[in-house]
C-alpha cells in the first residue's frame, strides 16, 4: 500500500474566496496544473463525492494520509468540513488541492471548508454547491464525537449523502453513540444508509462463525445456544453489540434484560425459541481496539459444547471446539487501514440490511441497561 | 460574384446598438463583439453604434467598452487587440422618442457608409426595454433608416431581446409594431439559450449519432426533466421581476425551447424555417392546462431567507425594492406531456428557481429501468437507471449514467458517469459565448437559432393557460423555500407522487 500511495502527489492547499469556489473547480478541471508538471494530459477520476467532517481535537491524527488512500482506491471529489477550535469563526474559509496519481494521470480535488462551531450553519448550503450530479455522495463522520443529530446544519449536510459512514471504534460512550446513530436513522426517510466501520471489521468474524456451525457441520448448534460471551479490547464494546445483534437477529432471539455484572462485564439475557441465552460483553483493559475473543455454547444430548474464536495476533481467528470432534482451523484476518475500509464502504453506497438489523438489536442492548 | 467562402458568412455591417450604455451591452454584447473581433469572425467591413440616453462621446463609449471588456470578456483583454477593435466603437447620444436623434443617427450612419466597407447593411439591436420596441421599430421606419426586405441591395435586420411581451395578447402587439415596418425574415428574436454550444448539440447529438434516435421516444424514455436553477436571487432586475416572475421569465422562453429541440422530430434538412416548424409543432403538442391540472401539476413558490454560497441571503419579499406582501413566484415545476406519437405519456417536468442550492441548467433524459431480472431483482435495491445528462451551463458537456461491475470477484453493479465536458475534450477557451454565436449568424443572415413569430405566440397561448388559473385563484402567501435549497416540498410532491424525483444537480 505504501508504495501505492509513494506514487501520489498532493498539492498543498490554496485559499480560494467562496464565491470563485465554482469557478476555481472549473478550471482545475480544465488545467489541471498537475498536467504541466507531468507534460501530459492528467484526467479527472471520479466515482463519488465524500463529504468528510472532521475537528482536529476529535478525528484520525493523519487524515490527510488517510484520505488520499481512500480516493486512490474510490476516486472521490473530497468536501472536508473542518470544525475550528474557535467557535466565533463563523465565516467558512475554502482551500482547494488535488491529488493526483503520478502513475495513472487521474487526479482528485479536494475542497476544505473551515469554520468554527458557530459557522457550521453555513456547511449544508456550500457542499450542495460542490457535489458532483450522478455520484453516489457519502458523508463520513471522522469524528469521535456523537453525532449532532438533532442539530439543524448537520441534518441538512447528511441530507446530501445518500450513505452515513462513521467509526464506533472512536466512541467515547457507546450508549450515547448508538442511540445518536440509530436517532439519525429514523429520521431519515427510509432512504439513507448508515454504515460503521466496525461492522465492516466484523466481517472476517462474522464468516468464519457462520462457517464454524454451519448445520452441515454441527447440526442443531445454532438452534440450541445457551451462552455467547465475547471479550473486545478498549472502544470495541460496540463492535460486540454488533456481532450479538447479529446472531440475535438471524437466530430469531427477543431480548429480555441486561444488566452491567462487574465494571467490565455486561450481560444481557435473550430468549431463544428451545430456551434463554446469556450474552456476556467483557472489556479488557489492554489489547487492540477490537474484537479478541468469542465462545459460543451450546447444548447437545443433555452436554455442552463450544466454540472458541480468538484473534490470537490481530492477524489470524482461530476456532476450537469442544464437545465435538472437530479439529481446530484458523483463518486470515485482512489487514486493512482506515483509508481502505472508507474506500471499500464508498462503493457499498446502497447499505447493508443486515447491518441495520444488527444495530438495531444492538440498539436495544443498549436501552436495556438503563431499566 | 460569390465569395471564395461557401458557408454562410458575417456580411459587412454596421450594428446599431439601442440601449448601448446598458447592461446587457457591457456584460454580454460589448465582449461578445471583441471576442469575435479576437477570433477574426467579424467581416471586414463592420462598425459599431451606441445609441441610448447617457451623455457620451465616441471617446467616452470606447473607454466604457474598454472597462466592460475587462471585466467580462471570456478571454483576456489585450491592448494591442483593443486598440484596433475600438475603432470601429461610435456613440450617438440619443431619446428614444426623440424624431431628431433617429437624424442625428442617419446621418453617423451616412458618414460611415460613405466609407463604403459596410456596404450599406444595418443590424439594429434592441438592448432595451420591450416598451421601447414599438416605439423604435416606428421612429426608425419614419426616419427612413430600414431597407426593405426585397428589392434593396443592402440588409436591415432588428433583433430583439426577450421578454417579448407578458402575455399572448402583448406579445402579438409588439409583433405586429415590428411587422408593421421589418418583414419577418428580417427579425431575429434572441433566446441566448439556442447560442449555447450543448443546446446546438442536442440536435447533433440526436441525429448525427445513431444510438440515441433508436431510444428516443416513449418505449424507452421513462421522463425528461429540464432544469434552469439560478443561485442568484433578483439583483438589479427587481422591478421586472416582480412582474414578470418565473414563469414568464424562464419556462415561456428558455426552457421551452430547451424542450422543443429535445423533443423535435427529425428535420430533413437543416434549413432554419423547417427546424423552426418543427419546433412549432412541438409547443402546438403541449397538453394544454386546465385550471384543475394547473392546481395539481404546476407548483409556484418564493424564497425565504436562507444560505447561498455560505452567505446569509434575506427571502425574496425582503429584497430591496420589493412589495412585502408580493406573490410573484420566484420558482416554478410543473408536470407536462407531448401529446404526439413520440412522446405519448412521457411526463416533461420543468423547474425553474431563484436563489436555488446551485447554478445549473441541465437537461436529463431518464431512460427505463431494466426488467426486474438478472442483476435488478432486489427490489429494495433497484438498479439505477441509464441518465443522459446534457449540461447548459456551468461547464456545457454531456454525460451519460451506466451500471458497470465493480472489480472483483463478486457482482457488485455500481453507477459510473461516462463525461464529455467541452473545455476538457475542445480547450479552456473553445467554448464561445451564446451572443457571439447568434450575433454572427445575424450578420449571416441564418434565423435557425432565433424564435419566429408562431413559435413565440404558441409558447405565450401555452403559458397563458397557467397564468390565468393563477389569476383566479390569487393566493396571500405562496408556498417558500430556504434559498439556497432546491425548491419547496411540494415540487418534491409534484414529481414523488409520479414515483420519480427530481435530481440533484
Ligand atoms: N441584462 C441582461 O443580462 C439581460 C439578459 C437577457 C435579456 N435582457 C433584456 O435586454 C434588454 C435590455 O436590458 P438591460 O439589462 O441592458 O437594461 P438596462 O441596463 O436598463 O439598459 C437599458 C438601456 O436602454 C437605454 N434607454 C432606456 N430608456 C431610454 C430612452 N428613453 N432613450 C434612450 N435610451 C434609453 C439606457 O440608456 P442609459 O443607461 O444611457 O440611460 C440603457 O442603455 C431588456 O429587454 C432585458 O430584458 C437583459
Amino acid at each position: 500500500m505504501s508504495s501505492e500511495v509513494h506514487h501520489y502527489i498532493s498539492h498543498p492547499p490554496r485559499p480560494v474566496p467562496l464565491e470563485a469556489l465554482e469557478d476555481e473547480l472549473i478550471k482545475l478541471w480544465r488545467h489541471p496544473e498537475q498536467a504541466q508538471e507531468l507534460g501530459t494530459h492528467a484526467v479527472r477520476a471520479c466515482m463519488a463525492n465524500l463529504i468528510v467532517f472532521y475537528s482536529p481535537a476529535h478525528g484520525p491524527a493523519d487524515l490527510d494520509k488517510t484520505l488520499i488512500e481512500t480516493v486512490q482506491r474510490h476516486p472521490s471529489r473530497l468536501i472536508i468540513l473542518q470544525e475550528e477550535a474557535d467557535s466565533g469563526s463563523i465565516h467558512p474559509e475554502a482551500l482547494v488541492s488535488t491529488h493526483l496519481d503520478q502513475s495513472h494521470q487521474v487526479f482528485c480535488e479536494q475542497i476544505t471548508l473551515r469554520a468554527g462551531q458557530n459557522g457550521l450553519e453555513r456547511f449544508p448550503s456550500l457542499v450542495t454547491g460542490l457535489l458532483l450530479e450522478d455520484l453516489p455522495t457519502s458523508l463520513w463522520w471522522a469524528s469521535s464525537k456523537p453525532l449532532p443529530h438533532s442539530q439543524i446544519w448537520f441534518l441538512e449536510t447528511s441530507r446530501l449523502a445518500s450513505q452515513l459512514i462513521y467509526d464506533s471504534f472512536t466512541w467515547q460512550d457507546a450508549r450515547q453513540g448508538i442511540r445518536a446513530v440509530t436517532q439519525w436513522l429514523s429520521s431519515t426517510e427510509g432512504d439513507q444508509t448508515a454504515a460503521d466501520l466496525a461492522w465492516r471489521r466484523l466481517k472476517p468474524w462474522r464468516r468464519v462463525i457462520a462457517q464454524a456451525l454451519d448445520p452441515a457441520l454441527v447440526p442443531s448448534a445454532l438452534e440450541s445456544i445457551v451462552r455467547v460471551s465475547i471479550k473486545h479490547g478498549p472502544h470495541a464494546l460496540p463492535q460486540a453489540w454488533l456481532l450479538a445483534g447479529w446472531m440475535a437477529h438471524l437466530l430469531g432471539w427477543q431480548l429480555k434484560s441486561g444488566k452491567v455484572a462487574l465494571g467490565v462485564e455486561i450481560v444481557w439475557q435473550f430468549e431463544s425459541k428451545t430456551g434463554s441465552v446469556s450474552v456476556a460483553c467483557c472489556r479488557l483493559t489492554e489489547g487492540e481496539y477490537a474484537l479478541l475473543e468469542t465462545a459460543i455454547a451450546w447444548q447437545r444430548g443433555g452436554r455442552t459444547c463450544q466454540a472458541r474464536f480468538r484473534a490470537d495476533d490481530s492477524t489470524r481467528i482461530t476456532v476450537d471446539y469442544e464437545g465435538v470432534e472437530l479439529k481446530p482451523r484458523s483463518v486470515v484476518l485482512p489487514q486493512r487501514t482506515l483509508g481502505a475500509l472508507v474506500a471499500r464502504q464508498l462503493s457499498d453506497f446502497s447499505g447493508d440490511p443486515l447491518f441495520e438489523q444488527a444495530l438495531g438489536v444492538a440498539r436495544e442492548m443498549a436501552d436495556a441497561l438503563e431499566q | 460574384m460569390a465569395g471564395l467562402e461557401k458557408a454562410l458568412v458575417p456580411q459587412p455591417c454596421t450594428l446599431i446598438i439601442f440601449g448601448g450604455s446598458g447592461d446587457l451591452s457591457r456584460r454580454k454584447l460589448l465582449p461578445a463583439l471583441y471576442n469575435l473581433a479576437l477570433d477574426g469572425h467579424l467581416p471586414a467591413g463592420f462598425e459599431v453604434i451606441g445609441f441610448a440616453r447617457s451623455e457620451m462621446d465616441d471617446a467616452k463609449y470606447r473607454s466604457f467598452a474598454c472597462e466592460a471588456v475587462q471585466k467580462f470578456s471570456r478571454r483576456p483583454y489585450d491592448a494591442a487587440h483593443w486598440a484596433e477593435f475600438e475603432r470601429a466603437l461610435h456613440y450617438q447620444t440619443a431619446s428614444f422618442d426623440d424624431p431628431k436623434s433617429y437624424q442625428a443617427l442617419k446621418s453617423r450612419l451616412d458618414e460611415i457608409e460613405a466609407r463604403g466597407a459596410t456596404l450599406g447593411n444595418r443590424i439594429f439591436y434592441l438592448a432595451i426595454p420591450p416598451s421601447f420596441i414599438g416605439l423604435c421599430a416606428r421612429q426608425l421606419k419614419e426616419a427612413g433608416l430600414v431597407h426593405p426586405a426585397k428589392g434593396a441591395e443592402q440588409f436591415s435586420r432588428i433583433i430583439v431581446e426577450k421578454p417579448l411581451g407578458h402575455d399572448l395578447e402583448s406579445a402579438r402587439k409588439i409583433n405586429d409594431e415590428l411587422a408593421h415596418v421589418f418583414d419577418e425574415s428580417q427579425i431575429y428574436r434572441i433566446d441566448h439559450y439556442l447560442g449555447k454550444e450543448t443546446v446546438q448539440n442536442i440536435l447533433v447529438m440526436r441525429f448525427g449519432n445513431s444510438i440515441f434516435e433508436p431510444l428516443w421516444d416513449e418505449k424507452h424514455i421513462d421522463h425528461v426533466q429540464i432544469t434552469v436553477a439560478e443561485e442568484e436571487g433578483v439583483g438589479t432586475r427587481a422591478g421586472y421581476y416582480e412582474e414578470a416572475g418565473a414563469l414568464r421569465d424562464i419556462v415561456q422562453n428558455h426552457i421551452l425551447q430547451l424542450l422543443c429541440m429535445v423533443a423535435m422530430e427529425p428535420p430533413y434538412v437543416m434549413d432554419p424555417e423547417v427546424i423552426r416548424s418543427h419546433k412549432l409543432e412541438v409547443l402546438r403538442c403541449l397538453r394544454p392546462f386546465t385550471p384543475q391540472d394547473v392546481e395539481r401539476y404546476v407548483v409556484r413558490a418564493q424564497y425565504s431567507a436562507g444560505f447561498c454560497r455560505g452567505l446569509p441571503v434575506v427571502g425574496y419579499r425582503q429584497e430591496k425594492c420589493l412589495k412585502i406582501d408580493s406573490t410573484t413566484e420566484t420558482y416554478v415545476a410543473l408536470r407536462t406531456f407531448v401529446d404526439n406519437w413520440r412522446w405519448a405519456g412521457v411526463p416533461f417536468y420543468l423547474r425553474t428557481g431563484k436563489r436555488m442550492a446551485k447554478r445549473a441548467t441541465e437537461i436529463t433524459v431518464q431512460f427505463k429501468n431494466v426488467p426486474r431480472v438478472l442483476f435488478n431483482v432486489d427490489a429494495t435495491n433497484p438498479l439505477e437507471p441509464n441518465v443522459l445528462a446534457i449540461r447548459i451551463q456551468p461547464d456545457e458537456g454531456i454525460s451519460l449514467r451506466i451500471s458497470a461491475k465493480l472489480t472483483g470477484a463478486r457482482v457488485r453493479i455500481y453507477p459510473v458517469k461516462m463525461d464529455f465536458r467541452y473545455g476538457t475534450t475542445f480547450g479552456a477557451d473553445a467554448t464561445p459565448e451564446a451572443y457571439e454565436r447568434l450575433i454572427l449568424d445575424v450578420m449571416a443572415g441564418d434565423p435557425t437559432l432565433f424564435m419566429r413569430r408562431d413559435e413565440v405566440e404558441a409558447a405565450w397561448q401555452w403559458i397563458d393557460l397557467v397564468q390565468e388559473a393563477w389569476q383566479q385563484k390569487a393566493p396571500e402567501r405562496l408556498p417558500e423555500y430556504a434559498a439556497g435549497t432546491w425548491g419547496p416540498p411540494e415540487a418534491d410532491r409534484l414529481i414523488e407522487s409520479d414515483g420519480r424525483r427530481w435530481r440533484t444537480l
